[in-house]
């Protein structure tokens, strides 16, 4: 029996060793190779966005307080050829008469009523994928566009496009085999502790782990700020169309994607401004629903076993869906070294071997380090001392964030799957 | 007018004997009386038992009277005999045991020596076996005697055997050459004096008052050119100086260089035939001649092994580690013996037991020519091991009476071989001690105490360490830098919180007690001030280390810490098993002034353990990464769909 129990402690010790070790170890690899791609695509020129046709869609559920300032700006966008697809799900506020009054050549409607509206997102997104499929794309006015020339972008509600993004997203799409490009997301309410960590957190995301997936083309998508060219969605579309029913279903379909062969590339030159949330309980409520939703994508692992996945795309894959495993068996392993701590007198630290700590240490704080010096990038010794400023905040922010990933695998466990729309604070103008 | 009778007799009886004693015990007007205890409990095994001490007694000492209280298991009638120098002195019901008081006299000791010896004669009965594992110890025993109360005035009768303390003294500003031949002496006198003499070190600027049994050895330099024949070049060759003074101390005296020497040489038994005041360059080497290869049992102490009886009758041989001078890790016991031809219808054998376990039994035959070898490996061995040969015997007739015909079992120690392997055997601990250190001890003093204390301290962590071994020891005193800088093995006292973090020590000394750093395995909060012993690997090396907890000097637990390490060391080096009562990894002494081990639990093996479970680690990583290597250069077998992309585009 003692036997037993040592090799499971051991088995416990390993597991969360290797997890720790792989999420350093693939981190700095990832640091390494975003560097490179960074300071490749900052070399090459805008594309010609007129190459495309810029379908812009715009899911939209009771966005009365916003969806004017959106529309508006995507007007702004420089793109030769565009569509602006606003899908009114359902919206009982007073959404579709501010559409009304904002109506004009360039922008669709697309109304969704009851009993079909309000199933969600990616139902928002099916439908108007089916529209501009079937009805616009077999339209007089936009039927000679084929597939691979008609670029779907989404944009949420509160989301604010760079005004030259097509011409940066373009560029990537002349590549044929790239299938999704997703833009750096920014936090524009950058007013409080919570907003600027919200802010560095995207910029992490962007400028470390997305844009070092891209040096393989196996970036994944992250909804606002995501471009799809539409051969692409149609390739791995059922017959509801190329959304799932997942709770992240931007992940999902950035994994369908790659699965099918296609690229996916983050565009680290341009962005989509988003609002940022300001309560720590909201916050809480959005991270715990990504968290169950990455969680969910774990169950399409299968997917990686595919044709033009291979070599370091498909490893690449593995590690970023599994992220959210190890970030659980880190925890578990954290907590218990915790309670063996506090309740035992098991230090948590082998202080008396310096070395030792030093390398825990380490490890624990190095994918912390090497995402703050993405904020250095391109800024010389401002961006070195903007990133030691960060260090301490982040890593704060990091752990206040860090119930989520047990709180999603609690709600994953419970099957509960009901989630409302998170609230938009007021717009600053 | 019966009990007026008895009691008559009795008060009679009474003052009769109590006036053979007075006449006994009156010393002569210049002389004083003392006791002298046995260096060990006597006792006897068995039917046959029979077990002798003996009993150092100072010069010209006269013993007067030995006292003691037997106390006995057995169970069949017959009787216990008490004897000095072979004298029957007394005698006690085997079943019940009893008081013994005997007069001596000085016929009972010679050469200083009183032999005191038990055995048990049972009554004859016919069954031989009667009462085989049965015990008597000897208690309380103590030998009265007279002695002289002049003070020495040579120095041969300084070193007079038989002595009660012996104090080696140096100055509160001894230099480290001072300080070093302090503890060589210490070490040497305890070599030259076995127990009970008591032997300790003060550091101080004023003697300590001598008498007749406690003395006192002055540790001074003195300048390398005013050194007994400083023509020569060489001081340390020319040794320094040995002077017993008017008031009956011996200087030890000479050029710091020259003054270890001096003290190894006191060890050295030649000197107690010197009869005069003042020996100059006296230099010597310690005493250090241990058995490195293929040894005798007579070289190893055993001087006979000689069985004679019926029924069961045995023999113990002590193999001690110590006496090899380093760890071993196994041993193989060749035995030359001769035994009596096994006669028609008797039954015998004869058992070999390593530390009381069964490891060889060869039977009684025709066959004269008893030659067993006995392999004792590594799990079976521990510091202080003992053989024991248990020769049972039952004659044809299966009875004991009439007394039958005895059978004979002789071994001879001259031929008779010890035969070493040296590696580890015993896990790390005290009981490594002290055949880890070789023939020199390096020792250090630490952050906890103060320097005289510390020193004091060093003193009896020394005696304890020689009382355990028969080799005499070299001392290397180093800085605590040096300590911890060092590859071989060495003791630390005075260890503070640092020192006991850095050398890895099982418990750190923190307010709570962690113990297995870097594995913790428990820990314990601190039920108050201590004195703590620790004996552990760290990293290669065996280290022993002695430290207070807390170690703030100014709190009242940290002085209270400071002295009970005093007493801890005071303990290990005059306590009954002096270095011996140190066992495990870990003691303590607390408010109870008494020794307890703490025990630790069980180490997760990084020898066994550790290892399968690095490379089950290493293994396991390997397919791992092995495993998503072919996976990802793996396509699945249904046909491929078209590259995306591969059609060019509008």
């Amino acid at each position: 029996m003692i036997f037993i129990l040592t090799w499971l402690v051991w088995l416990g010790y390993y597991v969360a060793i290797v997890s720790v070790l792989i999420g350093a170890a693939w981190t700095v690899v990832l640091y390494s190779a975003g560097t490179g791609y960074i300071r490749d695509w900052r070399s090459r020129p805008p594309g010609d966005e007129a190459t495309y046709l810029w379908a812009f869609m715009v899911p939209a559920l009771n966005e009365a307080v916003t969806i004017a300032d959106s529309v508006a700006r995507l007007r702004a966008v420089e793109a030769t050829y565009k569509i602006i697809i606003v899908i009114n799900d359902g919206s009982d506020d007073n959404t579709g008469e501010v559409l009304e009054q904002i109506a004009g050549d360039d922008l669709i409607v697309h109304t969704r009523v009851a009993p079909n509206a309000r199933k969600g997102k990616a139902a928002a997104l099916d439908d108007a994928y089916q529209f501009l499929l079937h009805d616009l794309l077999s339209s007089e006015r936009y039927g000679h566009w084929a597939p691979e020339q008609v670029i779907v972008g989404i944009v949420d509600a509160d989301g604010r496009l760079a005004t030259t993004a097509p011409a940066h997203v373009g560029r990537h799409f002349d590549n044929p085999r790239v299938g999704g490009v997703q833009v750096n997301v920014r936090i524009y309410n950058r007013s409080s502790f919570l907003t600027r960590m919200q802010q560095l957190e995207f910029e992490v995301f962007g400028g470390l782990y997305q844009a070092g997936r891209s040096r393989w083309g196996a970036a994944f998508m992250g909804g606002n700020g995501q471009f799809n060219r539409l051969a692409a969605l149609e390739s791995v579309a059922n017959d509801e169309g190329p959304w799932s029913h997942y709770l992240t279903e931007d992940q999902e379909l950035g994994l369908r994607l790659l699965s099918r062969g296609w690229y996916g590339e983050q565009e680290a030159f341009t962005h989509v401004d988003q609002q940022g949330l300001n309560s720590l309980r909201r916050l809480y409520k959005q991270r715990t629903r990504w968290m169950q939703g990455n969680l969910q994508v774990v169950g399409s692992l299968r997917r990686l076993n595919a044709h033009h996945l291979l070599g370091i795309r498909r490893v690449d894959a593995l590690i970023s869906l599994l992220l959210p495993v190890l970030t659980l068996i880190v925890g578990v392993a954290v907590l218990s070294g915790l309670v063996l701590w506090i309740g035992f007198g098991f230090p948590f630290l082998p202080v008396s071997n310096l070395w030792l700590t030093a390398v825990m240490v380490m490890l624990a704080l190095g994918p912390v380090s090497l995402g703050v010096l993405v904020v250095a990038r391109g800024r010389g010794w401002r961006g070195v001392v903007a990133s030691f400023t960060a260090f301490f905040p982040y890593m704060l922010y990091i752990w206040l964030m860090w119930p989520v990933a047990f709180l999603g695998f609690y709600r994953l466990l419970r099957g509960q799957q009901g989630w409302v729309k998170t609230a938009r604070e007021p717009i600053a103008k | 007018m019966r009990r007026g009778g008895v009691l008559l007799l009795g008060l009679v009886l009474g003052l009769g004997a109590a006036g053979v004693v007075w006449a006994a015990e009156a010393p002569r007007s210049s002389e004083a009386v003392a006791t002298a205890k046995l260096p060990y409990v006597l006792s006897v095994k068995g039917a046959g038992g029979s077990s002798t001490v003996a009993v150092t007694l100072p010069d010209s000492a006269t013993p007067i009277v030995f006292d003691g209280t037997v106390r006995s298991t057995f169970t069949y009638d017959g009787t216990i005999v008490v004897t000095i120098n072979g004298r029957r002195i007394a005698q006690v019901p085997a079943r019940t045991g009893g008081d013994v008081h005997a007069v001596a006299n000085a016929d009972d000791v010679e050469r200083g020596v009183a032999v005191i010896g038990m055995f048990v004669q049972l009554d004859a009965t016919e069954d031989c076996f009667v009462d085989s594992t049965s015990t008597a110890t000897l208690d309380n025993a103590v030998l009265t005697y007279s002695h002289p109360v002049t003070p020495p005035t040579s120095i041969g009768t300084f070193l007079s055997p038989g002595l009660s303390k012996i104090t080696v003294q140096v100055g509160t500003n001894a230099s480290v050459a001072e300080q070093q031949a302090a503890l060589d002496a210490v070490a040497s006198l305890v070599h030259l004096y076995p127990v009970p003499t008591v032997v300790k070190l003060l550091v101080s600027d004023s003697a300590p008052e001598d008498d007749f049994l406690n003395r006192t050895v002055v540790v001074q330099a003195t300048n390398e050119s005013d050194a007994v024949g400083s023509e020569s070049p060489s001081t340390t060759a020319n040794g320094g100086t040995l002077e017993v003074r008017p008031a009956g101390a011996l200087y030890l005296t000479g050029a710091p260089t020259a003054l270890a020497g001096t003290a190894f040489a006191l060890a050295d038994p030649a000197l107690s035939l010197f009869e005069g005041r003042r020996l100059e360059h006296v230099s010597g080497t310690p005493d250090w001649d241990p058995a490195t290869g293929k040894t005798s049992l007579l070289d190893l102490g055993a001087s006979a092994i000689s069985m004679s009886g019926v029924g069961q009758l045995q023999s113990v041989v002590a193999v001690n580690q110590p006496a090899f001078g380093q760890s071993l890790s196994s041993l193989q016991i060749s035995l030359a013996g001769v035994i009596t031809p096994l006669p028609e219808g008797a039954a015998g054998r004869v058992d070999f037991l390593w530390n009381g376990t069964l490891i060889d039994s060869i039977g009684m035959s025709d066959d004269t020519q008893l030659s067993p070898v006995l392999s004792i490996s590594s799990e079976q061995l521990n510091r202080d091991n003992q053989l024991t040969i248990d020769f049972s015997y039952v004659p044809a007739s299966g009875r004991c009476t009439p007394q039958p015909l005895a059978a004979r079992l002789d071994f001879d120690t001259k031929q008779s071989f010890v035969i070493p392997s040296f590696g580890d055997s015993v896990a790390p601990g005290f009981q490594r001690f002290p055949q880890v250190l070789g023939s020199t001890v390096p020792i250090a003093l630490g952050s906890a105490g103060t320097p005289s204390s510390l020193l004091q301290q060093a003193g009896d962590v020394i005696a304890a360490l020689q009382s355990s071994t028969t080799q005499q020891l070299a001392v290397n005193l180093m800085s605590a830098a040096e300590f911890d800088s060092a590859t071989v093995a060495g003791l630390l006292v005075g260890a503070g919180a640092a020192e006991t973090e850095s050398l890895g020590a099982p418990l750190t000394i923190t307010d709570l007690i962690s113990v297995g750093d870097p594995a913790p395995r428990f820990s314990a909060a601190l039920p108050g001030p201590l004195a703590l012993a620790q004996a552990f690997s760290s990293g290669k090396r065996d280290v022993a280390i002695l430290g207070p907890i807390p170690t703030d000097p100014a709190s009242a637990a940290g002085k209270a810490a400071l002295q009970l390490n005093e007493q801890f060391a005071d303990q290990v080096a005059t306590g009954v098993g002096r270095w011996t009562q140190l066992t495990g990894q870990v003691m303590s002494m607390g408010a109870t002034g008494q020794l307890e081990e703490i025990a630790l639990p069980p180490e997760p093996s990084t020898t066994s353990n550790g290892r399968s479970f690095l490379i089950v680690g290493l293994i396991a990583t390997a397919f791992l990464i092995i495993g998503l290597i072919v996976w990802s250069k793996t396509k699945p077998q249904e046909a491929a769909p078209e590259v995306p992309g591969a059609s060019p585009m509008g």
